[in-house]
């Protein structure tokens, strides 16, 4: 290791020893003792949330999500449009009835205007 | 180097088998990641604490463990993190609650699991005074002797920024002693 003239006044003076200890028997009641506290199948549960690799459904569940939404507001909006032109559908009728009923209106009046009974002169008419 | 033990992400048929393996994970490397959490945090009771934490948190993950990396690099990641936020734990509680000013070297002197002279608990005290990574870079480099590269992949930081701050923490320390010399 190449030092320079800093790190080999400290590797002089100190060393490179470390001047901890650990108590006996140390590490191999720690292998013992951190088996026995790991977690059992709640761990390897919680991997499968996390950690493993999604199924295809999981992975495609916020698109279908999605694309069911979309078809919600599309019937939605086709339904909206299907009664709107339902209502112009029964104006139109209704203003075509007045229509007609205008014709008979005028008729009537006509009737009135000869002064013949209604039924004569709707009799005459219908000859021509 | 590493016998590379696998692994596999868990089902719950899977699990006695891979607690085994994970066995010897543990025994394996619970000594050499002790020994680097210890020179972070100093006391041995400390250290026994975050490599519990370190182990525990390793079982937890192990799904996450793709072997995209070795299994030592993945748990000295771990390792170094969980020291990390040790320290920086352990600071905000010291400062909350104005805890004892005694000396770092004072209190290894009095430790019973500290082997050395006074001299090796001034330097401790002197690596104390560094910044919580650069201690790291400089304990890995000058305890460990550990190559660039692989510091590099372990801290995910650029070998020319950890020679730069080796460099700095070894000036530091020798600035530290020369003024008492």
């Amino acid at each position: 290791m190449n030092m320079n003239h800093e790190e080999k006044y400290l590797a002089e003076r100190f060393g490179r020893k470390q001047p901890f200890k650990v108590p006996e028997g140390y590490f191999e009641q720690f292998n013992a003792g951190i088996m026995a506290k790991l977690p059992s199948c709640s761990a390897s549960s919680k991997l499968n949330e996390g950690g493993l690799k999604a199924t295809r459904w999981q992975r495609l569940r916020p698109f279908a999500a999605a694309a069911a939404v979309m078809a919600m507001l599309v019937s939605g909006a086709w339904l909206y449009l299907q009664r709107a032109d339902g209502r112009m559908n029964v104006a139109e009728t209704l203003a075509k009835s007045e229509k007609s009923m205008s014709a008979t209106g005028n008729f009537d009046r006509a009737a009135d205007y000869t002064m013949m009974e209604n039924e004569d002169f709707y009799a005459c008419v219908a000859e021509y | 180097m590493d016998n590379e033990i696998t692994i596999h992400a868990m089902c719950p048929s899977e699990a006695e088998e891979n607690r085994e393996a994970f066995a010897q994970v543990v025994q394996q490397y619970s000594e050499p990641l002790y020994w680097k959490i210890r020179r972070m945090v100093l006391s041995h009771d400390d250290a026994n604490d975050v490599l519990q934490n370190v182990f525990l948190k390793a079982w937890t993950n192990m799904g996450e463990f793709k072997n995209k990396s070795r299994m030592s690099t993945w748990l000295y990641r771990i390792a170094v993190n969980e020291t990390l936020d040790f320290l920086r734990k352990k600071k905000r509680m010291d400062s909350f609650c104005g805890s004892d000013d005694a000396s770092v070297a004072n209190q290894l002197l009095a430790d019973e699991y500290f082997d050395g002279d006074e001299t090796q608990a001034q330097l401790q005290e002197a690596i104390a005074q560094l910044p919580e990574v650069q201690r790291m870079v400089f304990n890995l480099r000058y305890f460990d002797e550990m190559k660039y590269s692989e510091m590099s992949r372990l801290l995910d930081t650029s070998e020319g920024a950890l020679k730069a701050s080796y460099h700095l923490a070894v000036k530091k320390i020798t600035e530290f002693f020369k003024q008492y010399d």
